[in-house]
C-alpha cells in the first residue's frame, strides 16, 4: 500500500488536479461520473506495483472546468496531451465506467503512449435494448442502490451524509457527467465501428451484478476489440474497484506486469 | 391594460395511481384514448374561441411535451386552428426553440401564422421545462446557450434579407432564408415568460430587445420581486425607463358569485392541476445544468425529493399564485396588483386541470361580464409609480 502525493498541473490550459503514488512503470487511472473521492483502497493496492497517476477530469472534482470541454473526445484528447507532458510511456490505462470510455476514444486516436487497458465496466458502446438506467432522474439513495451490490457498503454510504463541500462537489461532477452523456447516454455511436484500431492488449473487466452496464457489455466489447480479454468478478456491482479493490487491482496486475 | 386567456389543453383525469410518480416522461402514453382527445381538443378550441368573442384582447397557448400535463406538443397546430375563427391576438408563449435542432422549421411557422392573421401573433421564447430535456434528448448543459442562439437565429430569420449563412456553435446553416418573412415589422412582438430568473430579465430588457417579461403562475410575491427588478434593471443597468408594455403578470383565476363558493367549484380542479400533473422527482425537473447550481445542491443533497405535492387552493389563493373569488374580490385583486406593478398584460388561465366544462365555460363568461371591462378600463394613469429600493 502507498500514498499519493497531491499536485496541480496544467495541460491544454486546464489547472489539473493530480495525485500520484507508488514506483514503477506508469498507470494511468480514470475515474467514472462520479468523479473520485479521494485515494481510494484500490489505487493504493496497484500503487504497490506501479507509479499510480489518478487525476480528476478536467470539470470534476479540483480541476478546473475548461472552455474547451464539450464530449468526451475532447478529454481523449486532454489525456494524450496529458502522457505527452509527462513524458510518460509504455503507459497502462486504467479506466472505470466514463473512464473506460475516455480510454477506449485515446486508443482509437493514438496508442503510441499507451501499453495496455484495462476496462473495469466501461461506458462508451451501446448494448442493444440493455441501455443504463436514468441516473440523472434517480434521487440519492436510489443512485447508491443502483451502483453498488455490497448491502453492508450501501447501507453505510446512506447512512454518511455528505458535507456542503462534498455536496458542491457532486453537483458540479454531475453536470459535468450530463455534458459528456446526456445523449446519447454515455455512448459515442460512431466509436464501436473505430474499436478495430485498439492495437494493445486489452482488459475488460466486469462486476457480474452491474446495474448500470449490464455484463452483455463486457462480451459486446470483446467482440470488437482484438485479442481481448475478459475477467468476471463475481458478486460485485458497477462500482467493482471499490467493492471488491483487492480482487480488482489483483486482476489489473496479473494482466500484465 | 391587455387580458388574454391562456390554455394548457389538460389531458382529464386518469386514475389516481398512474400520477404516483409523476405525469412526465414516463406516464406511459398506453393511457391515451383517442376519442378522449378528439373531444377534449374540440373542447377547449371553443372555449378559446369563446373568449375572443366575448372580448379578450387574446387567447394564448403553449408548448409541452409527452405528458398528460398538457396534450399541446404543437402550439402551432393550435394556433393555426385559431388564427381563421378568431379576431384578437394568438399568443404563443411560447415555443421552445432550444429544443428542436432546426429552430427553423418554427420561424418558418409562426411567420405563416403572423400572414394568416395579418398580425395577430406574439411569440413566445421558452427553454422548455427540465423534463422536456429528458423526452427530447437535448443536453440540458448547452440549454442557456442553445436558447439565445436559437434566438438569434430566429431573429436574424425574421429580420435579415437572405440568403445568410448563420455561424453559431450549436446552431449552422449555410442558407438562410425564410419564406414567408413576418407579417408584423421588424418581427412579432416578442414575449418572455418565466418562473422568475434574474438572469433572464437582464437579457429580456437589453436596449436591443426590450421584450416583454411575464412573470408566470408564482406567488404574488415573486411578481413583485421580478417586475419591480425589471424596471430596475432598465434604468439603472441600461438607462431607460421600461414602459408598462415591457411587463406581464399571469395568474389562473376563478370566479363565482361568492368567495365560498368559487373556493368550493375550484378546488379539486386546481389541486389536480398542482399535486398531480406538476408533480415530478426533483432531478427530473432540475436537470444539471438547466438552472442554477443552488438548485441542483437541493437535487444532489436529497433535501426535496419531489416538487409539487400537498398545495391546497387556501394557499394558493392566499399566495396569490391563483385568484379566486366573487367578481369584485378577483377583480380588486387584479387591480391592486396592477396599481402596484404597472404589467400592461395580464394573462389569465380560465380552464385549469379538471375542471369541467360547464365550470370552465361558466367562468369565462363571469370572467368577461364582471372582471375584463375593468381590467381593460385601466392604464399607467392607474399605476402608483416605480419606486427603487433607495426611495
Amino acid at each position: 500500500m502507498a500514498d499519493a502525493k497531491e499536485t496541480f498541473v496544467t495541460v491544454c490550459d486546464c489547472r489539473t488536479f493530480v495525485r500520484r503514488g507508488g514506483a514503477g512503470q506508469p498507470v494511468l487511472f480514470l475515474h467514472g461520473a462520479g468523479g473520485l473521492p479521494g485515494w481510494q483502497p484500490f489505487l493504493a493496492q496497484l500503487a504497490g506495483h506501479y507509479d499510480v497517476f489518478a487525476p480528476d477530469h478536467p470539470g470534476y472534482g479540483q480541476s478546473d472546468s475548461p472552455p474547451w470541454l464539450e464530449e468526451v473526445g475532447d478529454l481523449a484528447q486532454f489525456y494524450l496531451e496529458f502522457l505527452k507532458s509527462f513524458d510518460l510511456t509504455g503507459v497502462r490505462v486504467v479506466g472505470h465506467s466514463l473512464g473506460g470510455w475516455i480510454a477506449l476514444e485515446m486508443a482509437i486516436r493514438s496508442t503510441a503512449r499507451i501499453k495496455s487497458m484495462t476496462l473495469l465496466s466501461a461506458a462508451g458502446i451501446r448494448v442493444k435494448d440493455l441501455g443504463p438506467p436514468d441516473i440523472f432522474a434517480m434521487d440519492p439513495e436510489e443512485l447508491v442502490r443502483t451502483l453498488f451490490h455490497d448491502q453492508a457498503l450501501i447501507e453505510q454510504q446512506l447512512s454518511t451524509p455528505l458535507t456542503p463541500e462534498q455536496i458542491a462537489t457532486v453537483t458540479r461532477n454531475r453536470m459535468t457527467s450530463a455534458r459528456l452523456g446526456w445523449n446519447p447516454r454515455f455512448c459515442n455511436p460512431k466509436l464501436r465501428k473505430w474499436l478495430r484500431r485498439i492495437d494493445v492488449p486489452t482488459h475488460i473487466v466486469w462486476g457480474d451484478q452491474d446495474r448500470i452496464f449490464a455484463l452483455a457489455y463486457a462480451a459486446e466489447l470483446q467482440k470488437e476489440i482484438a485479442g481481448a480479454k475478459v475477467t468476471i468478478i463475481s458478486g460485485t456491482g458497477h462500482m467493482l474497484h471499490v467493492e471488491k479493490a483487492g480482487a480488482v487491482a489483483d486482476a489489473v496486475v496479473a494482466f500484465g506486469p | 391594460m391587455q387580458v388574454l386567456n391562456f390554455h394548457l389543453f389538460p389531458y382529464p383525469p386518469l386514475p389516481d395511481e398512474l400520477y404516483a410518480k409523476s405525469a412526465w416522461v414516463t406516464l406511459s402514453n398506453a393511457h391515451y384514448d383517442e376519442k378522449v382527445g378528439h373531444a377534449t381538443y374540440n373542447l377547449y378550441l371553443d372555449q378559446l374561441e369563446l373568449c375572443d368573442q366575448l372580448g379578450f384582447d387574446g387567447v394564448a397557448v403553449n408548448e409541452h411535451h409527452q405528458t398528460p400535463y398538457c396534450i399541446m406538443p404543437s402550439p402551432i397546430v393550435t394556433a393555426a386552428a385559431l388564427s381563421r375563427r378568431t379576431r384578437g391576438k394568438i399568443a404563443i408563449l411560447g415555443s421552445a426553440f432550444c429544443l428542436r435542432d432546426h429552430p427553423l422549421t418554427l420561424a418558418e411557422e409562426h411567420a405563416m401564422i403572423d400572414n394568416i392573421t395579418g398580425g395577430r401573433l406574439i411569440t413566445g421564447f421558452v427553454r422548455g421545462i427540465g423534463a422536456e430535456y429528458s423526452n427530447f434528448g437535448v443536453n440540458p448543459t448547452f440549454s442557456h446557450e442553445r436558447h439565445i442562439e436559437a434566438h438569434d437565429l430566429v431573429v436574424q430569420a425574421w429580420t435579415r434579407p437572405g440568403p445568410f449563412a448563420f455561424e453559431g456553435k450549436h446552431y449552422h446553416f449555410e442558407y438562410v432564408n425564410v419564406w414567408p418573412r413576418p407579417y408584423q415589422k421588424p418581427h412579432p412582438p416578442i414575449w418572455i415568460p418565466s418562473q422568475g430568473s434574474s438572469e433572464t430579465i437582464v437579457w429580456a430588457a437589453h436596449p436591443d430587445r426590450k421584450y416583454l417579461y411575464m412573470q408566470n403562475f408564482n406567488p404574488y410575491s415573486a411578481a413583485v420581486k421580478y417586475l419591480n427588478e425589471y424596471r430596475q434593471v432598465a434604468e439603472q443597468q441600461y438607462g431607460y425607463e421600461a414602459q408598462s408594455n415591457q411587463l406581464g403578470w399571469a395568474a389562473p383565476c376563478y370566479v363565482a358569485d361568492t368567495d365560498e363558493q368559487a373556493m368550493d367549484e375550484a378546488r379539486e380542479a386546481i389541486e389536480f392541476l398542482f399535486n398531480k400533473t406538476l408533480k415530478m422527482p426533483v432531478g427530473m425537473f432540475f436537470p444539471p445544468g438547466y438552472t442554477s447550481i443552488e438548485s441542483m445542491k437541493r437535487v444532489v443533497a436529497g433535501k426535496q425529493s419531489i416538487m409539487g405535492a400537498g398545495r391546497n387552493v387556501e394557499n394558493l389563493n392566499k399566495q396569490g399564485v391563483i385568484i379566486v373569488g366573487s367578481p369584485k374580490t378577483v377583480r380588486e385583486r387584479i387591480l391592486e396588483a396592477h396599481r402596484e406593478l404597472g404589467f400592461a398584460s395580464f394573462m389569465t388561465l380560465l380552464q385549469f386541470g379538471s375542471l369541467s366544462a360547464q365550470r370552465t365555460e361558466k367562468n369565462i363568461r363571469l370572467f368577461a361580464r364582471e372582471v375584463l371591462p375593468a381590467l381593460q378600463a385601466v392604464d399607467d394613469r392607474n399605476y402608483e409609480g416605480f419606486r427603487t429600493a433607495a426611495e
